[in-house]
């Protein structure tokens, strides 16, 4: 197959890209992809951590485009998973360090060793930003049902669109059934209403999301939790599997106290 | 003033409280106006003093030459006080912006309404947060204005979608315009030098609205049509 390369961003910060760019990085990888996540995120570090191969680090990219080290020495691959590989960031540098340019030759070069290219995206709109974009085909966007994300959401998208990335697909994240149905939490229709693009994805607000974080441990490695079942069901979205979209009342019910208001009607 | 010439083809003279129009006949040839103009200045003079002219030019089309002239062979040759210039057409009144002279004040609202005059600006898509359309005439959004995009125009400004981002109207500070929004949805308007803030709880919220000015305010009235 043709390499892919995919830009996973938000503009607002803390909405999941970094989580989404783990957990689809070990989705892709364990449906047999040669996969590589890029942190773009230079100088704030984090997808090392979230990936749990932050002790694995010797250079980043910075030291590749800087004649440091080679591409090979750089990429830091996952045992536990093959064909699985992590470019990081640079903690001690700024996002200055590196060119529109640059960015671009190094997607080229990893274009022609994986199948899939993920590059997790700083927040924000400026040189960053631009940098992490320049070498995608297509994007991720992923928002929260909140107001300001989608707004910055919105923002993005359409700087996505005047670069010319396409497609552009929407991950919602954090989605809370329950405060969906008391009307205090946007649904996927109010947001879909207003950044028109296709949705690849809903991603269930989720505790297991924060233990795999702090765990190093992507919940795609076999979770069984909603979240994970989401992020498995994107990243077999992304390679043209028809997986139809989760019900996320049917999770909220599950469980054994969801049980017994069942048997009490409550 | 010559006195060979028709009536309705001389020189006139008008005067309102302290100022003096002196209304040039817009087919008079201009060597003839020249000398006539000269002559007014001599018969007049005594009328001429201590009161700011008016100069009326009708639908006459002059140049900066031509101004510059007036200025040299009227106004300074006869000690003239000159208040500001009357002119129909748009490009003389652009001639007489261009050299720092004032129009008056019916002619520099007519003035800015031709500047606006250009087409107006139909945009065939919605506008997304930090998109920015800026027109000096009338815009028509076939879509929507997301929550951060701003829609700024000098005439009239017309949304088909839902209207989420902020609108202004009549941005050189004309207030005889209108927004118009298939569903209104927006929490400030400005129109003019007017700014309107609302909440969700406006009754008109979501609904077709236009959006006028009313007595120095700006009335919101629900389109029914």
């Amino acid at each position: 197959m043709d390499s892919r390369v995919i830009v996973i961003t938000s503009g607002k910060g803390g909405v999941g890209k970094t989580t989404t760019t783990a957990n689809l990085s070990v989705g892709l990888a364990k449906a047999g992809f040669r996969v590589v996540a890029i942190d773009a995120d230079i100088g704030l570090r984090n997808l090392d951590l979230i990936m749990g191969l932050e002790n694995r680090v010797v250079y980043n990219f910075i030291d590749i485009i800087e004649g440091n080290c080679r591409l090979q020495q750089a990429l830091v691959r996952d045992k536990r998973v093959e064909n699985l590989f992590l470019l990081p960031a640079a903690q001690t540098r700024t996002k200055d360090a590196v060119s529109p340019e640059q960015m671009v030759t190094l997607c080229e070069e990893l274009r022609k060793e994986f199948d899939f290219v993920l590059i997790d995206c700083p927040a924000g709109i400026e040189g960053g930003f631009r940098n992490a974009v320049i070498g995608a085909d297509e994007a991720l966007v992923v928002t929260t049902p909140e107001v300001s994300a989608v707004r910055d959401a919105d923002r993005i998208i359409g700087m996505l669109e005047s670069m010319n990335k396409s497609p552009i697909r929407l991950i919602i994240n954090r989605v809370r059934p329950n405060m969906v149905k008391e009307g205090e939490m946007l649904d996927v229709d109010d947001v879909l209403d207003v950044l028109a693009v296709k949705l690849i994805g809903v991603i269930p607000d989720d505790d297991s999301v924060i233990k795999s974080a702090n765990s190093g441990e992507p919940l795609t490695f076999g979770s069984k939790s909603p979240a994970s079942q989401a992020f498995s069901n994107i990243a077999s979205r992304l390679v043209g599997v028809d997986v139809p979209l989760m019900d996320l009342n049917a999770n909220e019910q599950s469980g054994f106290f969801a049980g017994l208001k069942k048997i009490f009607r409550i | 003033m010559s006195s060979d010439l028709p009536i309705n083809e001389k020189i006139s003279l008008k005067g309102s409280a302290n100022k003096l129009k002196v209304i040039i006949p817009e087919n008079m040839p201009e060597g003839t106006m020249w000398k006539e103009l000269d002559h007014t200045a001599l018969d007049a003079s005594n009328l001429f003093t201590g009161v700011d002219l008016v100069i009326h030019l009708g639908g006459r089309v002059i140049s900066r030459g031509f101004l510059l002239r007036f200025l040299k062979d009227f106004v300074i040759s006869h000690d003239i006080r000159l208040s500001s210039w009357e002119a129909n057409d748009e490009s003389s009144r652009e001639a007489i912006l261009s050299m720092g002279l004032n129009l008056s004040r019916k002619d520099i609202k007519q003035s800015r309404r031709s500047a606006r005059r250009s087409e107006t600006l139909v945009i065939h898509s919605s506008l997304r947060s930090g998109q920015r359309i800026e027109h000096d005439g009338d815009v028509l959004i076939i879509g929507h204005v997301n929550d951060g995009a701003e829609v700024i125009a000098e005439g009239n400004v017309s949304v088909m979608g839902k209207l989420k981002g902020l609108v202004h109207a009549g941005y050189n500070s004309e207030e005889d315009r209108a927004i118009i929004a298939a569903s209104f949805e927006t929490k400030q308007v400005r129109l003019g030098t007017k700014v309107s803030t609302l909440s969700e709880e406006a009754d008109f919220w979501g609904r077709y609205v236009i959006v006028s000015p009313e007595k120095g305010s700006l009335l919101f009235k629900e389109l029914k049509i």
